[in-house]
């Protein structure tokens, strides 16, 4: 796959990102990656206003504990310095401890996410400090899925291309018009999973000269349960390998 | 904006391997951690070589991109170390030496650093080292996505309905249209660069009429078979100036 040269503005996506705690580091770091940022990682406050001195980044994830002082420290050091002093600043914190999350809060932070953080919360909360907020994470896929009962043809190419608890945008020659009501079925994890959804846009074949042919579909009518499924399906994809310390499991498997 | 998955721990999608940087100079880690990002591999970054370790113990990475003298220790006890733990054992490292220093390299690739690399690295040495350690198939240029305008049989194509060379490397490019050339055709090139024509004679490898795939972008790929010394140099410049825009070590 080619490199994407895309402009400066998409280019420094660049975030830095502070833990004491190796696993969780990592474990972040990743996740950051798979959101598509840049990322540098570091230890400690000292290591991570080295770094925002190199290049002020568009977001900085700490823990609340970093190896040479505290993620307080740092919060209040980034904001003392000029060129940092607007960074928003998201704060990992130990589930239950108020009394430190309000202190973050009075210093300015973006926002307290509780440790082990799950995916969803943290690219909310990423994508509230650093552009125009999207609340539902989206996913590449191929899924199978069928339209009005029909199944795509998935050795084709036609599939689910991306898929959200919201929404998918499925790929076809024959997409529906906009606004059409249509019963998908999509094939997840050895289950069906029904739901209504309408066309929101539609590609059709050449239309866009480039575009990929398909439609964009928002769910209308999805039992709660299947709406979990999806969910969890998102979060296991975009976890797959990593996890944080208190999951006991090791961060990348070795080979990956 | 879609997130990628990550594929199956073998695959050869660049986006599922994990690298680990070591650089004790701020500014170095920073620029080899964001070009090695940008050549699409996840990283984590580390200032010494302790922390390294701590962290490739935690996180198995299938290469190590080390400076040769970190804060703590040379890259050498880092080898040493690392080689002390079985899962790291056959992990491979590149080095970042100083320029000029030839008997620091080769007791690098005596104690098995997979390649040794001057500082500041070159985006396209880093690329190739990194794809020879650890590709399967490994790579020797640089491909990057592009929307150039460009000229076939000296007609120019519809930049404003898409039609472009979406992909460069040095050596050939894709260009999406509608109308691509049958295999084998031998098709003369214009693109302008940076206010600069670059001429070229390139053959088609293959293409993709629209509708046929049928989801495959419309187009065709080129290698050059003709093209001016010079004007190669002004493709391999621009593809290096925007790998590295931005984070041009100091």
């Amino acid at each position: 796959m080619p490199m994407n040269v895309k402009n400066n503005e998409e280019m420094h996506r660049f975030v830095v990102v502070v833990d004491g705690d190796t696993n969780d580091l990592v474990y972040t770091a990743v996740l950051l990656q798979r959101f598509e940022f840049q990322v540098c990682t570091a230890r400690s406050a000292a290591e991570a206003l080295e770094m925002t001195a190199v290049m002020p980044p568009v977001l900085v994830v700490t823990s609340q504990e970093v190896l040479d002082s505290s993620g307080y420290d740092l919060v209040l050091r980034l904001r003392l310095d000029p060129r940092t002093s607007e960074v928003p600043v998201i704060v990992l914190t130990h589930a239950g401890d108020l009394l430190m999350t309000q202190r973050f809060r009075e210093a300015g932070v973006a926002a307290c996410l509780d440790k082990p953080v799950q995916v969803e919360t943290l690219y909310t909360a990423v994508q509230a400090a650093v552009s125009k907020p999207r609340k539902n994470l989206r996913i590449a896929t191929e899924l199978p899925v069928t339209v009005n009962g029909a199944l795509l043809s998935n050795n084709a190419g036609e599939c689910a291309t991306v898929i959200s608890e919201h929404g998918m945008y499925i790929r076809t020659l024959k997409p529906a018009a906009k606004g059409t009501r249509l019963a998908i079925t999509i094939l997840l994890k050895n289950r069906i999973v029904p739901v209504e959804t309408v066309v929101l846009y539609t590609y059709g074949h050449l239309q866009g000269l480039f575009k990929e042919p398909g439609m964009g579909l928002e769910f209308v009518r999805i039992i709660p349960e299947d709406r979990e499924l999806i969910r969890q399906y998102i979060r296991e994809e975009i976890t797959q390998g990593v996890a944080p310390s208190s999951s006991g499991r090791a961060v990348l498997p070795e080979g990956e | 904006m879609a997130v990628p998955i990550l594929p199956e721990a073998g695959s050869s999608d660049r986006s599922s391997r994990f690298l680990l940087v070591v650089d004790s100079d701020a500014n170095s880690l920073y620029y080899e951690s964001m070009l090695l990002q940008r050549l699409q591999y996840h990283i984590c970054s580390s200032k010494t070589a302790a922390e390294a370790r701590e962290m490739a113990a935690v996180a198995v990475p299938v290469l190590i991109v080390t400076a040769q003298y970190l804060k703590d220790a040379t890259c050498l006890e880092l080898m040493q170390r690392l080689k002390e733990d079985p899962r790291l054992l056959r992990v491979p490292v590149v080095v970042l030496t100083q320029d000029g220093d030839l008997y620091g390299e080769r007791q690098c690739l005596d104690a098995g650093a997979a390649a040794c690399l001057t500082k500041p690295v070159q985006a396209e040495s880093l690329f190739v080292a990194v794809q020879e350690a650890i590709e399967p198939t490994p790579r020797h240029n640089i491909r990057i996505n592009t929307r150039l305008p460009v000229m076939v049989n000296e007609k120019p194509l519809n930049c404003g309905e898409g039609e472009c060379a979406s992909v460069l490397s040095e050596h050939g490019m894709y260009i999406r249209t509608l109308h691509p050339s049958a295999k084998n055709t031998l098709v003369p090139l214009r693109l302008d660069l940076r206010g600069r024509s670059v001429a070229a004679l390139a053959e088609v490898l293959y293409s993709h009429a629209a509708g046929e795939g049928p989801f495959g972008e419309p187009g065709m790929a080129l290698k050059f078979v003709q093209i001016a010394s010079p004007d190669q140099e002004l493709l391999r410049l621009f593809i290096r100036e925007e790998i590295t825009r931005g984070i041009k070590p100091l």
